[in-house]
């Protein structure tokens, strides 16, 4: 598997600021931001008239056609990802099918297939490695960039092009307007003017292996030292006041980096400017850097971007890598009338200031509650020894619905939670993840919640926000769309509610590769607790949603979970999740053929899903998982092998061993006692 | 009113006020059976997250108001805030459920080793935020932090921004000497009860340590937001019959230009519809206010035509909308307003129409 | 009961149905409407509702009674309690007759 120290070899931008990473850095050196006037389409009708557009891509558009907003999306991204592409020289050094992209997007509106978008990305650059979309709403392509480190050091790419894309739509526009959090001016964090400006672009950047840019001759531009993942579990779209979130995810990412936060010389902040998050993110950077923050220099990018969505992280990450270059940190525009609970130094200056650094840290929170920190410093920087990796076991399973119907009321799983509003996708989630709690035998409390997660494939948007989102703005216009379908209309929202419920305040990420989606949320989860320590627990699992007018296929609709630990086995006889790889399509063999090896085993037996449950996309495996877990207990089966075999965005396969430990062990002994 | 209650009454309208909260209980519940002890013994819906609070009641077997509790989940342990009955008879109550369900629980007397203090103010943010720490401005209504010395609940019944701090004896003087100091810097008053309960009064909660309605429910009191029809609990059969029989009466706001008093028998013509169960003077309306039982078709509010008959003859009230006032804090934000810039907050009247 | 008030009552009751509906169809509170007391509070405490639920009230009272709620300076008086929004309603004049607050500004 090896490890190793991640570096970037690449970046490429597209951002209000223009294209290419020239230009926006350009706009940064000059104090000059990407906001201005919509033309995209009509604002006759809202109180804001303001975005950070791109240049040149930003007149009108048929904003009824899906097919012109999916356009310009791919002109972005694959604009975006050529130049990290280029500018890392990979062309004709790495074979295309060990070139993998991990996209972070987050598209609201239309019923759009969301893993498209990066297979597209892909085809117009060579790349055929697995491909991977995140979509954690705000968060998404910070968590992109985290994800991207593993599929190096797993082994499964020796190039991960990984970033965000999304564009500013009217629907969009819309729904940030129904929240109230949009300024009206330009958007200007930290003041008393409260609001943000919404953007759009993408943002990638090239990362490898330092031995593997090495070899190939390609230039360090910066090393990727670490990050981390934290759920808030508070509410669907307000941060948690305490900033308990961005806290955890800071502290995740520190650790990961193996620095302390007196090494970090710049923090580049979410800093969307609206009431709720400033204030938040800034008390959970207290929580953690302590009196350090009276020195840290923190600023926000968003006042030059505007609010990039799921491209924010990944262009704030590329701002804050251009400045590190240059030895200056950039400013927070439009400063004005500091809030209270804000940074003491927001960097309130027209230009970038000079101040050298050797590593910086880069926070995003987004709706559902999913916070993301990724740690980077300077080219050549060593990242310490990571962690002795850790056997994971598969401790519990469950599903709901998918044909069988729910044997269980919500009411009384869940005594504690308010299901107003609560729709399906959020209902199956929650209801699977805490049966697969008690399956095994786990009850989430105290400071088991930091250290307990979330990985949900989630392949559309919730159905029933989708659904109520459509209805409001045919029935009372855009303008008045429904603020709450809006929130909860998110890919993350229903994994962001089954945190909430359940209290889980670890990792939390939702991501989706179309059929397959639940095991590779799986490969993801058993990644976080084998390769990282700061996590001992995980749920990996996913929903299956039919479309609103499927009506044959809706019983089917469904979650299912698993239950994941690290560390040592929970019985002396367990299972192990002993090895996985995430591959690029139409190679299960391929990555069946890794997992095993990562396994140790030679041969397993392999585990299907069975007919009618494959249409289940999203948690299809659920059958195979208890098969072969049951096999597995049995002993009819000493080592199971599951891989899909349909994914257009990757392949993926999974080992589970069963294995003895050291003779009886005292749940035996007490058994036949 | 004598000044001294009016200075008090002003300071919770609006600047700060500190009350020493001998009328609060506080218990620490633990145990396999404590969600479920409690569950049964509140009467609403106990959905919590952690660092959540729920304001509820607890009923007797017919119904009627037993205590005023604020439950507030801690990790898998919960702090239960008492007003109305002495907190062993709380306590009592979830020992006997939990001994009923057959499995643990541990109920802690707090009083024993801290002390309770109500803040309650446009500006008591700011100064609670000076004693614990600046996130306390970001501390949302119904949610509570841990501090160095205690617990702090935001939570209140006068509209206001509002905090309950548990203070562990120990830290007891030199905290409150420390607010007291500090408060002085925010227009700091000390309140007496009568001062919260009269805000109370104006913002629609009535006071479990006086007397209520004879048999009055939270149907009746128009309470119903803090039960549930969904679950079992001690009083949730009566309750529920009393939901279907309809309320023969609702509490309804009241005001008066005249003296109004607790017996103060509701006019509409010559029909009697009512009696005032609860009133004061309001320095923020400059009149009296009350609640008042009214039959259920007659209580509205909005209305003039109703008199009270306070035995020195009829005098008009108007029956109103709850809360009666315009609170202050909603118009302060603790992200951009300070105390000491407060003469540039815009502050619409407390009244429709009114001056100060 | 005189035929004014019973008329005001009436339009009272009126608007307070259409306000327990759509706090019930389209906040998703699941409460019947009379478990809606009329002075309930609507946020914090209460019906538990938060800022998100705010702009959907504002929006539903615009869409469903015509109701203008943006003027900042009588938001946030009329989104208190179901009694507030039903004066609101009745201010406005779709559900006819007038609220609280008219009569207090007439008195004044």
């Amino acid at each position: 598997m090896g490890s190793g120290t991640i570096v970037v070899t690449g970046m490429g931008a597209v951002s209000a600021l223009g294209i290419g990473c020239e230009a926006l850095w350009d706009g940064v050196a000059r104090g000059r931001d990407g906001i201005r006037a919509i033309q995209r389409f009509s604002t006759e009708e809202y109180g804001v008239h303001i975005a950070a557009v791109v240049p040149g891509h930003d007149g009108a558009l048929d904003m009824q056609d899906q097919a012109e907003v999916d356009a310009l999306c791919l002109r972005f991204g694959v604009l975006a990802a050529r130049e990290a592409w280029d500018a890392a020289r990979t062309e004709g050094t790495v074979p295309p099918h060990r070139v993998g992209i991990v996209l972070g997007t987050s598209p609201v509106g239309a019923n759009p297939v969301v893993h498209r978008l990066v297979e597209k990305i892909a085809e117009a650059l060579g790349a055929q490695g697995p491909l991977v979309t995140i979509s954690t709403a705000c968060a998404s392509s910070t968590n992109a960039v985290g994800l991207g480190r593993d599929l190096l050091r797993s082994g499964d790419c020796d190039v991960v092009l990984a970033g965000g894309v999304d564009v500013l739509t009217d629907i969009l526009f819309a729904g940030f307007h129904a929240l109230s959090a949009l300024s009206e001016t330009k958007c200007a964090p930290f003041s008393s003017s409260i609001g943000t400006s919404l953007g759009e672009g993408a943002g990638f950047l090239a990362l490898e292996r330092r031995e593997h840019a090495a070899a190939r001759g390609a230039a360090e531009l910066a090393t990727l030292l670490g990050y981390g993942l934290a759920s808030d579990a508070y509410h669907e779209t307000s941060p948690d006041p305490k900033g308990s979130g961005v806290s955890s995810a800071l502290r995740s990412a520190l650790a990961d980096s193996g620095l302390s936060s007196d090494r970090i010389g710049y923090a580049n902040l979410h800093g969307t400017g609206t009431a709720a998050n400033d204030p938040a993110e800034w008390a959970g950077y207290r929580r953690v850097f302590a009196d350090g923050v009276a020195t840290l220099p923190a600023s926000s990018s968003k006042s030059f971007l505007g609010h990039a969505q799921g491209a924010a992280g990944v262009l704030e990450l590329i701002v804050t890598l251009s400045a590190m270059r240059r030895g200056v940190v950039p400013p927070t525009l439009h400063l004005s009338e500091r809030r209270r609970g804000v940074p003491d130094d927001p960097v309130a200056d027209p230009v970038p200031r000079p101040h050298a650094f050797e590593a910086a840290i880069k926070t995003s929170a987004a709706f559902g509650g999913a916070n993301a920190a990724v740690v980077v410093g300077r080219p050549g920087m060593e990242q310490p020894s990571s962690p002795p990796r850790r056997p994971v076991w598969l401790l519990g399973t469950a599903s709901v619905g998918l044909g069988r119907g729910a044997d269980e009321d919500l009411g009384a799983l869940l005594p504690r939670s308010d299901p107003r509003g609560m729709g399906g996708a959020s209902r199956w989630l929650t209801m699977a993840a805490a049966l697969a709690l008690r399956d095994g035998g786990i009850e989430v409390r105290g400071a088991l919640r930091e250290r307990t997660g979330l990985v949900a494939a989630i392949t559309r948007p919730p159905a029933d926000s989708q659904r109520e989102l459509v209805k409001s703005a045919r029935e009372r216009g855009l303008p008045r769309l429904s603020a709450s379908a809006f929130a909860r209309v998110v890919l993350v929202a229903p994994a962001g509610a089954c945190c909430r419920h359940l209290s889980l305040k670890g990792p939390l990420s939702a991501l989706t590769t179309g059929a397959g989606s639940e095991l590779v949320a799986l490969a993801y989860a058993a990644e976080l607790l084998a390769g990282r320590a700061d996590a001992d627990l995980m749920l990996a699992g996913g929903v299956h949603e039919a479309d609103g007018d499927d009506r044959v296929s809706k019983p089917r609709d469904g979650a299912a979970v698993v239950l994941l630990g690290a560390g040592e086995p929970p019985a002396a006889a367990a299972i192990r999740v002993s090895g996985w790889s995430i591959g690029p399509p139409g190679c299960t063999i391929a990555a069946s053929e890794a997992a095993l090896e990562r396994a140790g085993v030679s041969a397993a037996t392999r585990f299907d899903p069975r007919d009618g449950e494959a249409s289940a996309v999203g948690a299809s495996w659920a059958g195979a998982l208890a098969r072969a877990t049951a096999a597995l207990r049995r002993g009819t089966a000493d080592a199971a092998l599951l891989c899909s075999v349909d994914g257009r965005s990757a392949s993926v396969a999974l080992v589970l061993k069963r294995e003895e430990h050291g003779g009886r062990g005292p749940e035996d002994v007490h058994r036949e006692a | 009113m004598s000044d001294e209650t009016s200075d008090a009454y002003w300071a919770v309208r609006s600047t700060v006020g500190l009350h020493d909260a001998g009328h609060v209980g506080c218990l620490r519940v633990s145990g396999e059976a404590a969600f479920d002890a409690l569950d049964g013994e509140c009467a609403a819906d106990l959905y919590l997250n952690d660092g959540r609070m729920r304001h509820t009641l607890m009923l007797s077997e017919d119904a009627t108001p037993f205590a005023d509790v604020y439950v507030c989940r801690d990790d898998e342990d919960f702090f239960v805030l008492v007003e109305g009955p002495p907190v062993r008879a709380v306590a009592q109550r979830l020992v006997g459920r939990a001994a009923r369900l057959g499995r643990p629980i541990h109920v802690e007397d707090l009083r024993e080793s801290h002390v309770v203090w109500q803040v309650d103010g446009p500006f008591a943010w700011e100064l609670v935020g000076e004693l614990v720490q600046a996130e306390v401005a970001n501390l949302s209504y119904a949610s509570f932090m841990h501090t160095e010395d205690g617990v702090c609940f935001r939570a209140g019944k006068t509209g206001e921004y509002g905090y309950i701090l548990l203070v562990a004896a120990s830290r007891a003087q030199a905290t409150w000497a420390f607010l007291k100091e500090a408060g002085a810097r925010f227009g700091l008053v000390e309140t007496g009860i009568d001062t919260l309960d009269l805000c109370a009064l104006e913002n629609g909660f009535f006071s479990m340590r006086h007397a209520r309605p004879e048999g009055a429910t939270p149907v009746e009191l128009q309470q119903q937001w803090r039960v549930s029809y969904r679950k079992e609990f001690t009083g949730a059969v009566a309750l529920a019959r009393r939901l279907e029989e309809g309320p023969a009466r609702r509490s309804t706001a009241v005001s008066s230009a005249v003296e109004t008093r607790r017996g103060d028998l509701v006019r509409s013509g010559k029909r009697v519809i009512g009696e005032v169960y609860a009133a004061g003077f309001s320095p923020g309306r400059r009149c009296w206010v009350a609640s008042a039982q009214i039959d259920t078709p007659y209580a509205h509010p909005g209305v003039t035509q109703y008199v009270v008959d306070a035995g020195t003859g009829a005098a008009p009230i108007r029956t109103h909308s709850l809360p009666l006032l315009h609170n202050r804090s909603l118009s302060v934000d603790p992200r951009i307003h300070v105390f000491a810039h407060r003469a540039e907050i815009p502050l619409p009247p407390l009244v429709p129409g009114g001056v100060r | 009961m005189d035929e004014d008030l019973k008329t005001y009552i009436e339009r009272r009751e009126r608007a307070l149905a259409r306000v327990r509906q759509i706090l019930i169809r389209d906040l998703k509170v699941r409460r019947r409407p009379e478990e809606l007391d009329p002075d309930t509070p609507l946020f914090g405490a209460g019906l538990g509702l938060d800022s998100i639920d705010a702009v959907e009230l504002v929006v539903c009272f615009e869409a469903e009674l015509g109701v203008r709620l943006s003027d900042p300076s009588s938001a946030p008086r009329a989104l208190r309690t179901i009694n507030t929004l039903v004066d609101l309603a009745l201010e406005a004049g779709r559900v006819g007759a007038t609220g609280e607050e008219a009569h207090e500004r007439r008195d004044q």
